[in-house]
């Protein structure tokens, strides 16, 4: 399989390095927000990123785009390692990555028009002639289900809807393969939810787009994504594909956010029970060395372990 | 709490020894020396005598190090322009005026400011309040010496009712006094009356009503308690601010006080007294500004110094 | 519909709340007066401000013909007054647009950039924060000896701190914005972002710094002429007339009132407008400077 997209053994520590103090003495305030992360994005795939809100998964798609300092560890694209690279080296990766956030309205500059918004890649890339790059800019809007009547609008002229769609817009005018899309539909209501969903797949079937789906509902990846990386606490803690997932999930993590999901059938509802950490510490599974073999593993005994075909979960392993 | 101390008399350390870097350069750098007098010039050989006598004929830096070595041992040198004394018995001299004027201007001007705050909180869009802040406006942007005209313009010029100048009998220290209040005044005014819509608009004012507290109770129990924490803190720099303010005022009411020598000492190259007044404004202001934020702290158990994620 | 929708950018409303902010507006038209009287001095008084016409009747009280006096050396009030705003008022602005100059892209780079750019630029704010300007422009004054320019380059050196804070908070509350790191996720530069996104976005604080900025550089300018060290005669400035007032209040008082009440004026006008503006460009800032 051919993976665009690869994060390995990546990790992020927020520390306070602000005032002097902290020039002066080291002992700083640490924080780890990513702890030894990897995963991968097959092309043309979409990969469901799920956890609980601070898991740490925006802290993973800004280092994925190179928009935060990597603590430890190595980001590919393409196969190519761009960990290191300068601003002027990556601007060439730019144009194949782009990124759709959470929050529509501060995804867009409140003193840009519309069409400024959405044409600002071909200024920052130096494309096409200024006619041109209206043009492209209707095209867009259009692709995005908007008109041309927005062109001339503000930012906080649109409903939140229409705004991430502005958003997907300028995302999608280099035409990048990759996207990562971190909660994008988080804010909207059920209805333009769909709506977006539905436009990111059509995008993606029409583009040959490869895209990381961030959120934190199970229930919104399973028609979306080709596999699932669920995430706690700054770690991967289960990995496979969508419906090996929802069928045969191990991790107790992952067996609560399934809980999480609104039943169907009434019968089925019960009254929700919180997991709280204790529980799944204590409750981490645990397998026999020779059933399954470690990927790669931290301590000792509690490392990545394969359960089935493409199915890994964090677990001990006695 | 003790690191965030260390951090701050650090920093202090590095703006004083900034500073008198910087104030020794350009005292130095300002064409002529102190006794090039334009009226009777001095043959070479006295000039150089005398040069030689106050070490002025060393290299720049031997004397600043000098001085600064001086200075750290409390000997700030001896002023030109007098010589019969030491430069801290000059200053201890002149001060004695200046610290009177204002001191007695911050102490008079502070309180009176705090109640026009308070009033005009409590009685807003009231006529009080509107003077008030008419009040506060005037002595917040307008220079302390066109208010210090316009007092004696009223009072001595017109009304005819005090003297306008000079030092010695109480009688004239009132427009001075009065001139150096105006500031401490608009301040407290403005710093309380906002201080005090602030807290009377915190939700906790909302439950001790609904509680059924009365007014008076609410505002004299927690909203002044609550409100108190800006007023203490600008107290100190404002009352060194009185510094400056008296090269203005002393200069207005002729008053023989520190004023005069900020602008003298410029004028007459007397790098000693000018060295000492400059490096202690900035060491006050410092403390001043140090103290306000160990107080701010103390009293407001809700910040604590050194992780000021917020700034 | 859509065309009434349009107009009501957030520009709109703060013209709004400036205009229903009463004493802003008051100030704002009166400082507008006084900028059209120092614009257009020369056809609002015949006599320019050096000419020792009327030496006749030296400290002649006003009157009709010359409504301030004439002060001690045969010169009508009344225009050196009118000049004196064209001096103080150009020196407030120049020294504002200096102030900015300066403010400006210490702001932006102290904002985006954090960490060490910061804390050097930081340290400097500090050591002005402790110095009191007057004193530290008695120094400077001294060095370059008076005159106009020297007076704008002065008061251009402590306005700039109020900007560059102003700016360097916005600049800080805006540069973890997604709309930033979109921009930046593209490939856009440092530099182009901070053109492009952050001073705009900062239009607001600049604006307010540059307005508070005005009379700051003219109270400096009058206090450093009131003690000689500042605009030289015979270039008309209010601080030097009200220093000269002084020798003359008792007897000849129109000397001392004239200047004083045109700097009192000029000085609280352009304040509250600065005030005004503020509040109405972001009523969040309100108070914090
Ligand atoms: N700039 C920062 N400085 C310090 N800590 C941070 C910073 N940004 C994020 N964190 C911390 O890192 C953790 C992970 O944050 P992150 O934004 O990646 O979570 P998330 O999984 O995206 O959550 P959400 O679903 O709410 O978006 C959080 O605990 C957060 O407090
Ligand atoms: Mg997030």
């Amino acid at each position: 399989m051919n993976k665009v997209l690869e994060l390995k053994n990546v990790s992020k520590i927020y520390s306070e390095t602000k005032n002097i103090t902290n020039f002066l003495s080291k002992n700083e305030d640490n924080f780890v927000a990513v702890d030894n992360v990897s995963f991968s994005l097959e092309s043309k795939k979409v990969l469901g990123l799920v956890g609980e809100s601070g898991s740490g998964k925006s802290t993973c798609a800004l280092m994925a785009m190179k928009l935060l300092d990597i603590t430890e560890g190595e980001i590919f694209v393409n196969n190519n390692n761009i960990t290191n690279l300068n601003l002027q080296e990556l601007k060439k990766y730019r144009k194949e990555m782009q990124i759709v956030f959470q929050d529509s309205y501060s995804s867009l500059d409140p003193m840009m028009t519309i069409s400024k918004i959405i044409i600002e890649p071909f200024i920052i890339h130096k494309l096409h002639s200024t006619n041109e790059r209206n043009e492209i800019a209707i095209d867009l809007l259009e692709k995005v289900g908007l008109n041309k009547t927005y062109t001339n609008r503000y930012p906080h002229e649109l409903s939140g809807g229409e705004r991430q769609r502005v958003s997907i817009a300028r995302a999608l005018a280099l035409k990048p393969s990759i996207l990562v899309a971190d909660e994008p539909t988080s804010a909207l209501d059920v209805c333009v939810k769909a709506q977006v969903i539905n436009l990111l797949q059509d995008l993606q079937d029409e583009m040959g787009l490869s895209i990381l789906f961030i959120s934190h509902e199970l229930n919104v990846l399973r028609s979306l994504a080709d596999n699932i990386t669920v995430m706690y606490r700054g770690r991967v803690v289960e990995e496979a594909p969508t419906e090996q997932i929802f069928a045969n999930p191990i991790h107790p993590y992952t067996k609560s956010l399934l809980d999480a999901i609104p039943k169907l059938d009434p019968s089925l509802r019960k009254r929700r029970t919180f997991i709280d950490d204790n529980y799944i510490q204590s409750n981490i599974p645990i397998f026999n060395l020779n059933d399954v073999k470690f990927v790669s593993k931290d301590h000792s005994d509690i490392g990545f372990v394969e359960v089935d075909n493409n199915h890994f979960v964090e677990a001990k392993v006695t | 709490m003790i690191r965030y101390i260390i951090n701050r008399l650090l920093s202090i350390v590095f703006t004083f020894f900034f500073i008198s870097i910087l104030v020794f350069i350009l005292m130095h750098a300002i064409p002529g020396g102190p006794f090039d007098p334009v009226d009777m010039p001095l043959s070479d050989s006295a000039k150089a005598k005398i040069l030689k006598q106050y070490g002025l004929d060393q290299p720049l830096y031997v004397q600043y190090f000098k001085y600064m070595w001086g200075v750290l041992q409390f000997d700030f040198g001896i002023p030109y322009q007098s010589p019969g004394e030491t430069v801290l018995e000059l200053i201890g001299r002149a001060w004695v005026p200046s610290l009177i004027l204002g001191g007695s201007g911050v102490l008079i001007g502070a309180p009176i400011g705090i109640a026009l705050g308070l009033i005009a909180a409590i009685k807003r869009n009231s006529i009080i309040d509107y003077i008030t802040s008419a009040i506060s406006t005037l002595g917040l942007t307008v220079p302390v010496f066109v208010i210090s005209m316009l007092l004696i313009l009223l009072f001595s010029v017109w009304l005819e009712w005090l003297p306008a100048s000079g030092w010695g009998e109480p009688k004239k220290w009132i427009l001075p006094i009065t001139a150096y209040a105006a500031i401490p005044m608009a301040t407290y005014a403005r710093y309380t009356r906002s201080a005090i819509l602030d807290t009377l608009n915190k939700p906790f004012v909302t439950v001790l009503r609904a509680k059924g507290l009365s007014e008076r109770k609410i505002l004299f129990r927690h909203v002044i308690k609550n409100s108190a924490i800006p007023l203490v803190t600008v107290f100190l720099p404002m009352f060194i601010g009185t510094a400056t303010g008296s090269i203005f005022v002393e200069a207005m009411f002729r008053v023989p006080g520190l004023g005069a020598y900020f602008v003298s000492s410029i004028e007459n190259k007397d790098y000693p007294l000018e060295m000492s007044l400059l490096l202690m404004i900035t060491v006050m202001f410092c403390f001043a500004y140090f103290i306000a934020d160990l107080i701010y702290a103390l009293l407001n158990p809700r910040i604590r110094l050194g992780d000021k994620k917020k700034q | 519909m859509e065309n009434q929708y349009k107009i009501r950018s957030p520009f709109f409303y703060a013209v709004m709340r400036l205009i229903s902010n009463r004493a802003a507006l008051v100030s704002g038209v009166l400082l507008f007066l006084i900028v059209l009287m120092a614009i257009f001095a020369p056809l609002i008084t015949t006599t320019s401000y050096e000419e020792q016409k009327f030496l006749m009747n030296s400290l002649a009280f006003p009157s009709q013909a010359h409504w301030f006096g004439i002060d001690d050396l045969g010169r009508d009030l009344f225009s050196r007054i009118i000049y004196g705003a064209r001096v103080s008022l150009t020196i407030g602005f120049a020294a504002a647009v200096c102030s900015v100059f300066i403010g400006l892209p210490l702001g932006a780079l102290s904002g985006f950039y954090g960490g060490k750019v910061d804390w050097i630029i930081m340290r400097i704010i500090e050591v002005f924060s402790v110095v009191p300007p007057l004193i530290a422009a008695l120094l400077l004054a001294a060095l370059v000896d008076g005159g106009f320019f020297s007076i704008i380059f002065i008061a251009g050196i402590f306005g700039w701190v109020q900007v560059c804070l102003l700016v360097r908070a916005q600049v800080m509350a805006f540069k973890e914005k997604e709309f930033i790191r979109s921009s930046l996720a593209l490939g856009a530069s440092p530099m182009y972002v901070i053109f492009v996104h952050l001073i705009p976005n900062s239009i607001s604080p600049i604006i307010v710094g540059f307005v508070q900025a005005i009379p700051l550089a003219m109270m400096l300018e009058a206090g450093l002429s009131f003690l000689g060290v500042g605009i030289q005669p015979p270039l008309p400035s209010w601080g030097q007339m009200i220093n000269l007032g002084i020798n003359f209040m008792f007897f000849y008082w129109h000397m001392a009132l004239f200047p004083t009440l045109a700097l009192a004026i000029t000085v609280l006008v352009t304040t509250l407008f600065g005030d005004g503006l503020r509040d109405a460009l972001d009523p969040t800032l309100k108070g914090k400077s």
